[in-house]
Parts: C-alpha cells; structure tokens; sequence
C-alpha cells in the first residue's frame, strides 16, 4: 500500500509514532468546497478532491489541524529562504514560533488521551496543495515573491478561520479538543489580521 | 484670669490632639503608601495586553506575565526596552522612573498595542 501524501507528509515533520500508529482513513466520499480553499491560496490551483470537512471524527479534525499548521511552517520556511523583506521575515518568523507552539499543545493533550491522529483526504488535500502552492512561489523572488507568499498566507487563513470556527469547533465531540481548537482561533485571527495588513501594504 | 485662660487653651489644644491625631496619622500613612513603589501585574492573554492603560507611579515596577499558548514581548515603541522572548507562563519585570506616556506591543504580533502612564 502507498501511504497517502498527508501521513508522508505527517511522518516527516513529526507526529509521534503512538502504540496505535497514524490509522490510514478509507474515503468513501469526497466532496469539493470550503476545504478546497485550505489549498487554493492566492490563486493556486484546487486539489482534485476534498473529504467533506463536516464529516471529520474528532481525530482526523485533530490531524487536519496539526497538518494545517504544518503546512503553514512549510511556506514560513520557504518565506525565510527567499525573502530579504523584513516585516515578511518577522511575519514568517511568529508563524513558525505560532504553530509550532500551538502543536506542541496538540500533540501534549493526543498523548495524554493516548490517541493517534488519523490521515484522512482533508489532510490530503492540504498537503497536495501545499506542495503546488510551494512549487509556483519558489519560481519567484523579491517582491513578487513576498506579494505571492503574503497574499497565500492571508487566504490560506482566512479558509482555516472559516473552517475551525464554521465547522471544527462546533463539530468537535471531545471537550478537550473543542477547548484547544477555541484556543487556537484567535491565533489563527490574528495572524490572518497581520498578515492582511502586509497585503494592503504592499498593493 | 490669665491662669483660667491658659487652661482653657491647653485644654483646647489637647481636644484638638486627640480629635485630629489618628487623621493625621491615617493622611500621614497614606502619604508613606503612595510613596512608597508598587508592583503591578499586566497579563498578556487572548492577545492584549491587561489592563491598558496602565497608570502608575515613577518608581513603579511593571510585571508582564504570558498567559497565552504562544510566545510573545512587551516591547517599547521607541524601541527603549523589550521583554525578549516570553514563553507561555513566564514573566518579566521593569522598573519605571521617568513620568510620560510609554507606547509599547509585541514585536511577533504588531497589532498587539497598549500604553503605560507613569505620573
């Protein structure tokens, strides 16, 4: 069996290996809309296929968050390499710094509950996505880059944002999960408030 | 008569003594208390900066104290003094002594902004 992109993905930037391992997600159905959008940043393109997101348990909505931030230390890394802007820098910076805190805390309350994430087609797509959208800014440097990577970073969490707060947070049964999602919220805000003000700056 | 006067005075000002003695002590001690340099606590949570404004008193001493997940600063505008990197449950303190408003925020998140008065 090939492992789907996201538990590649996962596996390489750090889930823990748990005694149950990262369970592999049979999608049944596959639907296209809001979480299209985790992928499609400033222009991207759209992944094929999106799990509908309503339909997430709590531990695929545990991975998809973790991977969501993953995903965004991976443009933050990339922002590093390739800008010399220096507001870009510090933003991209508070992104690592952010994310990984917020999943430092996410992976502290899956070991206290002794539970693994699981992989499922959100994942998925955020990860295939991620790998487009990484590909088309690496092509580009100085303003054009910084205007592509700031305009990615602002959809990208405008899509996260909808989606914790329109269907995450409400859908999470676990309370602990639903706590820690609505502790990530306003972060995930005010990054999208920080980085909207780059945007406007640099138009 | 001068004796009787004299009395009267001194009687006078022994009513006045023990009337106006535990004022005078309580204004002399509240005196001495604002005098006297305080620590106040200022939280940063849900990305704010608590309470803002801060009035204080020169030779006040601020604590910053992060309760949030992520890291954040408390740095002054004019760039004076800064926290460094405060993680999650950690605090630091300044001790302020010239009077002004002092604009300050987090270096990681601009938007984050608050202000201290020291009178």
């Amino acid at each position: 069996m090939v492992a789907a992109p996201a538990a590649m993905f996962v596996a390489r930037h750090g889930f823990p290996r748990s005694s149950k391992g990262i369970a592999m997600h049979c999608l049944a159905k596959f639907l296209t809309g809001t979480v299209a959008a985790l992928a499609l940043g400033a222009g991207m393109a759209m992944p094929a296929k999106a799990q509908d997101a309503a339909k997430l348990n709590d531990l695929e909505i545990a991975h998809v968050a973790y991977t969501a931030s993953l995903v965004d230390i991976r443009y933050a890394h990339l922002a590093l390499a390739l800008s010399s802007n220096g507001e870009v820098r510090n933003f991209a910076e508070t992104m690592i710094r952010d994310h990984t805190a917020v999943n430092d805390k996410a992976l502290a309350l899956l070991k206290k509950l002794n539970l693994a994430p699981q992989d499922n087609g959100v994942s998925q797509s955020l990860v295939k996505g991620a790998g487009m959208a990484v590909d088309d800014m690496r092509k580009l440097d100085g303003k054009a880059f910084d205007a592509k990577y700031v305009a990615n970073e602002l959809a990208y969490h405008q899509a996260v944002n909808g989606l914790l707060g329109s269907t995450f947070i409400p859908n999470a049964k676990n309370a602990e999960l639903k706590a820690l999602l609505e502790v990530a919220q306003p972060i995930f805000k005010e990054h999208e408030t920080h980085v909207s003000g780059l945007v406007a700056a640099m138009k | 008569m001068p004796t009787v006067s004299a009395t009267r005075l001194a009687v006078a000002v022994v009513a006045v003594a023990v009337l106006a003695g535990p004022r005078i002590g309580l204004v002399m001690a509240q005196d001495v208390a604002k005098a006297a340099p305080q620590t106040h606590a200022i939280e940063i949570s849900q990305f704010k900066f608590q309470p803002d404004p801060l009035r204080i008193r020169r030779g006040d001493t601020v604590s910053f104290t992060n309760k949030d997940v992520t890291p954040h600063t408390a740095t002054a505008t004019s760039k004076a003094w800064d926290s460094a990197t405060l993680v999650n449950g950690k605090s630091w303190s300044l001790k302020l002594d010239e009077p002004g408003e002092i604009d300050y925020f987090c270096r990681f998140h601009p938007n984050m902004k608050a202000k201290l008065i020291v009178e």
